[in-house]
């Protein structure tokens, strides 16, 4: 690929404490394109990410966005880049409707007076739209997220970053605990999402989870990264082993 | 189902509300009189109020018990103040100030410590109520004062109906619009309802609530104004009992105990319900005392019936 990539982190290295969670790590993501970060628990993905979501500096190695050194000091300033993280657990709040989940924080508003008012019909419309352009089907943005199964609800917080101006979506084992339907369809949502130049890094142990989707798969374990390959390149019972510490990595 | 009407909590209280009121026109005679609709209006606006503040903070997540200390303290300011010489509309500011400090009092301390705001709110109902029967010597002020702002806040332009009760429903209107129609409606609820998801999703959480503990203590102060204004006394027992017979009232109305949920609409037919069983068992000559029972009865009543619903609505969905 030729192209720039969105982000690329070079030699990163984190410390807690003694403990060496990342060993030097090189990570990048181009445009439209899906990443699988794979490893086991304790392999180093979440502390990975949570540098590139700006939670916290890495203690060595640099940071490019688009090109440019920079540093992410806080989650406004990696959002401003267009990261938007969805995480695993909801983040939705179940006693709000549909449309005031996806725009709390963002909302809509017009002046009246001296007043400024929701802009309901807007917001709903908008709601609608955006989740219907990558798929996802809602009866009605004023359901009860109450009402919605843990598939429904995760699209939605995956409609809500894509639409919020995600250059990359990082996603956090979006598919844990959801049926092998819904599994399906939170997949199918991710590539509507990756057409449209949006990327996705999707973090999980279970390569099964990602096979299907991710364009490329990473593989950390204990905080280096032992492999990274195109999907074309590998079975998912490879990199299972390569998991597992079983191959040893070309 | 052909007929599909989502029942909401505030609908739930509608319905209690007119099956009370027709209980009693039924069975209690001249309840049903303009002179007694306005009794019933009357009693309901100085606590009415009281619960909307109550409800907004409810939403919010917190409970504030100090409101029936606060509403004291307001008529104590007011009273005291206008007795020592103060201009009265310079009184009435300094309940309002009072209103904003305690509030932001009870709010700060919740937040920044962590305390659940129902023992910081305990704490200072004890504090304040404490302070103000020292300050008085817990004896009665009464006070012959004339002024407009008194007559107005205290009396009536439409007979048989206190000012108060106008000033009342536009509070509900007013916060009505903000709750349904506001970001910071929009932001009070998820405050409520998930603090931590609110933070992930950039809302000030904590500034939001603190705004409604001010908001709260305001209208609680306000209301010991207005009770001032009508009765032109003070009384130290004034407000004793009113936290829980608030948070009962936003309850009946739909509030949820845990945050995240309530309206204004329904908080206005939980204080009619109240202030309908007064005004009604009076009326059927009954013992003021089996008020109270009945209240209890039909607050638990009401909890059942909700939980029934919101459970069929969740399995049903």
């Amino acid at each position: 690929m030729s192209q720039v990539p969105i982000i690329e982190l070079k030699n990163i290295r984190k410390f807690y404490g003694k403990i060496e969670a990342l060993k030097g790590v090189d990570f990048l993501i181009y445009p439209g394109e899906i990443v699988g970060l794979v490893g086991d628990n304790g392999a180093g993905k979440s502390t990975l990410v949570k540098i590139m979501m700006g939670v916290f500096p890495p203690d060595a190695g640099e940071i490019f966005v688009e090109g440019k050194k920079v540093n992410l000091r806080s989650p406004s300033e990696s959002r401003k880049f267009g990261f938007e993280p969805v995480y695993q657990e909801t983040d939705l709040i179940s006693q709000l409707n549909i449309w005031r989940n996806f725009f709390l924080g963002k909302e809509i508003t017009k002046k009246f007076f001296i007043a400024k008012f929701l802009d309901k019909k807007k917001m709903r419309d908008i709601t609608s739209k955006a989740l219907d352009n990558i798929g996802i089907k809602i009866k009605n943005p004023d359901s009860d997220i109450m009402a919605l199964s843990g598939g429904e609800r995760r699209s939605v917080s995956i409609g809500r970053a894509w639409h919020f101006g995600g250059k990359i979506l990082i996603l956090d084992e979006p598919v844990t605990g959801l049926s092998v339907k819904e599994t399906e369809k939170v997949l199918e949502y991710l590539k509507k999402i990756k057409k449209t130049g949006c990327s996705v890094v999707i973090i999980t142990h279970n390569i099964y989870h990602v096979y299907d989707v991710a364009d490329r798969i990473a593989i950390l374990d204990r905080g280096t990264k032992v492999a990274e390959m195109r999907k074309e390149d590998c079975t998912p019972e490879e990199i299972m082993d390569i998991i597992r510490g079983k191959k040893k990595i070309v | 189902m052909s007929l599909r009407i989502k029942i909401t909590p505030e609908l739930g209280s509608l319905i209690s509300f007119l099956c009370i009121f027709i209980f009693f026109g039924v069975f209690a005679p001249r309840f049903l009189t303009i002179e007694s609709i306005g009794s019933m209006l009357n009693m309901a606006a100085e606590f009415g109020i009281v619960v909307v503040g109550v409800t907004l903070l409810m939403t919010g997540g917190e409970f504030d018990l100090s409101v029936g200390s606060v509403f004291a303290l307001g008529s104590f300011i007011f009273v005291s103040a206008i007795s020592n010489g103060v201009n009265p509309y310079l009184a009435f500011v300094f309940v309002i100030l009072s209103g904003i400090m305690i509030g932001l009092l009870n709010g700060l301390i919740t937040v920044k410590t962590g305390i659940p705001s129902f023992l910081t709110t305990l704490g200072t109902m004890l504090f304040w109520r404490g302070v103000m029967l020292g300050l008085s010597g817990g004896q009665t002020i009464p006070f012959q004062i004339k002024s407009r702002l008194i007559e107005n806040a205290g009396g009536r332009f439409v007979d048989p109906f206190l000012n108060s009760v106008w000033i009342f429903l536009v509070t509900v209107l007013i916060f009505h619009l903000i709750f349904e129609h506001s970001r910071y409606g929009n932001w009070l609820r998820a405050s409520g309802g998930n603090k931590i998801v609110g933070e992930l999703m950039g809302l000030p959480v904590n500034k939001t609530k603190i705004q409604a503990f001010i908001v709260c203590s305001v209208l609680a102060s306000f209301a010991g104004f207005l009770d001032a204004c009508r009765l032109k006394t003070f009384n130290p027992l004034l407000g004793q009992g009113m936290e829980l017979e608030a948070i009962a009232a936003s309850v009946l109305g739909g509030t949820s105990l845990l945050g995240g949920y309530g309206t204004l609409i329904g908080s206005l037919f939980g204080v009619l319900i109240i202030s309908a069983l007064r005004v009604g068992l009076v009326m059927m000559g009954m013992t003021v005392y089996i008020y109270f029972s009945l209240v209890g009865v039909i607050l638990i009543a009401a909890i059942l019936i909700k939980h029934r619903f919101s459970v069929k609505f969740i399995k049903g969905a």
